[in-house]
């Protein structure tokens, strides 16, 4: 089974949606983790936007329920609501991960009530994680904000998306946290990062992810299926690794 | 399929893989065969030492590869260098690297050389981006050429065949409306969903090459792309083989 653990939507509307199944059929990706940013997306969501987004997630995991997988996007800006909003969608709903963004690093302090709400509840957080050579965002994570998380409290479960950005050393910072995961989502196709990350992370860590819209399941896939690895490993890249982590 | 961008060398700021590489992937995604150009040219010093290097690794595959030639117009002795690859080494192409080589597409010197390339019926290529510009090397950041540069550089010289090489979506539109009619550019770093099915009817086939950029990128991304795209056969074919094989006179 393929499992894309990084995608979004931008709304619950229907030509969207389909038209999103439609390319996963013929890349042959199975089931996505869909997340959304908002219907416009603003790296400082208002409380509003993130019950907006997390409502349009289960809507649409209401009409696909064999292929999409939720996930709820919350922010430390708002932890009540961030709070409410994981007992509605996931205690009471169907979603089954988090998402945070860049409205604030991972290590923030005021994200702690909702990690230790996640490790209650089993389910593994999304990052986004980049270090930029163009330069991050005023509160974008880097691998160094999601190894001190994950030392915080080793019984949470990250991925860190995009194996943030600069894969080579990203992978060495967190090699030591068996609580973090990388997804290979975005970016180039670039030649060889699987093979880079299994030396130091191992097979059951990474994860296949397209970050689609603005990328392609297809291109984003070929990073899994170009690089030096068996069959089994291939398949626990693809969506085995991912699975586990979400007990679906 | 011919990949119409591939690359031969090595790169500074990680290993990447080489001849037999390439060669396996060809092999293993029906790709017959590939333009190739020196990576190497785009740091040394000298481009020339790349190509030479590039004529000697081909040698023994010169039937899979259609060699380009990588030219820097403002270092003494170009003209030199462009006959020993094409007269010698039969180097079919030139590229060009307007960012890392430091000259603009505007600058004068490019006119004898675009004169010759005209003469010669030698396709030119020009790269926009070759890194991801947040993962470059942050002491030698590059800015890709702009799309709207190498569009107008394509109507200064109608007669060339201008290849604008890794452009990335929502760019080749802004190389002119309407785009000049010598104006192609590859599909190495077009992507995003459903990237081919929105292009073809945009800027018709026959200006889309299949390009991997190996070693850069992995060879079998855009070739993925390409078979999996929601395109008939026709344009599948134009785009992975036809138009390389016009441009370049194959069969001819």
């Amino acid at each position: 089974m393929i499992i894309d653990c990084h995608a979004h939507i931008r709304s619950a509307d229907e030509t969207e949606l389909a038209g999103i199944l439609e390319l996963a059929d013929r890349a042959g990706v199975d089931k996505l983790c869909i997340s959304s940013l908002g219907r416009q997306w603003t790296y400082f969501p208002t409380a509003e936007v993130l019950e907006e987004a997390n409502s349009d997630v289960i809507e649409a995991c209401r009409r696909y329920p064999g292929r999409f997988i939720g996930a709820v996007y919350l922010s430390a800006d708002h932890v009540e609501k961030s709070l409410e909003e994981l007992d509605r969608c996931v205690v009471h709903g169907t979603s089954r991960m988090v998402k945070l963004w860049v409205s604030q690093f991972v290590d923030d302090p005021r994200l702690n009530p909702l990690i230790e709400r996640c490790i209650e509840l089993d389910i593994p957080i999304l990052q986004h994680t980049w270090t930029k050579a163009t330069g991050n965002l005023p509160k974008e994570s880097t691998c160094f904000h999601v190894a001190a998380m994950a030392q915080r409290y080793p019984a949470m479960k990250i991925w860190m998306a995009h194996c943030g950005g600069l894969w080579e050393e990203s992978a060495r910072v967190v090699c030591g946290n068996p609580n973090v995961s990388m997804d290979v989502s975005g970016g180039e196709p670039e030649d060889g990062i699987v093979d880079c990350l299994l030396k130091h992370l191992g097979r059951a860590r990474i994860f296949y992810g397209s970050d689609i819209p603005g990328r392609s399941f297809v291109v984003q896939m070929t990073k899994v299926l170009s690089a030096s690895i068996d069959e089994a490993t291939q398949a626990m890249i693809l969506g085995e690794n991912v699975r586990k982590w979400l007990h679906v | 399929m011919f990949d119409f961008n591939a690359k031969l060398g090595h790169w500074p700021y990680r290993p990447v893989r080489g001849l037999d590489a390439l060669l396996a992937a060809m092999d293993a995604r029906g790709v017959e065969r590939a333009a190739v150009s020196s990576l190497d040219a785009v740091h040394l010093f000298n481009p020339q030492d790349g190509n030479d290097a590039l004529d000697r690794v081909i040698a023994a595959h010169r039937d899979r590869f259609v060699p380009f030639a990588v030219l820097r117009p403002t270092i003494t002795g170009w003209f030199d260098d462009l006959r020993r690859c094409v007269d010698s080494y039969g180097m079919r192409g030139l590229v060009l690297y307007p960012n890392y080589h430091r000259y603009e597409l505007t600058d004068a010197a490019l006119a004898p050389l675009m004169a010759e390339a005209a003469q010669r019926e030698l396709p030119v290529c020009v790269q926009s981006g070759l890194e991801d510009p947040r993962r470059q090397f942050r002491p030698y950041k590059v800015d890709a050429v702009p799309p709207e540069a190498i569009g107008s550089f394509a109507r200064a010289y109608p007669e060339v065949t201008i290849v604008a090489l890794g452009l990335k979506i929502g760019q080749p539109e802004l190389a002119g409306d309407p785009l000049p009619d010598n104006f192609y550019f590859d599909t190495s770093n077009y992507e995003t969903m459903g990237e081919l099915e929105a292009a073809v009817p945009r800027f018709g086939v026959d200006r889309i090459l299949l390009g991997s950029n190996f070693p850069l990128f992995n060879p079998l991304a855009n070739v993925a792309k390409l078979a999996r795209a929601g395109i008939d056969e026709a344009a599948r074919d134009a785009i992975g083989k036809g138009n390389a094989e016009r441009i370049l006179g194959i069969g001819r």
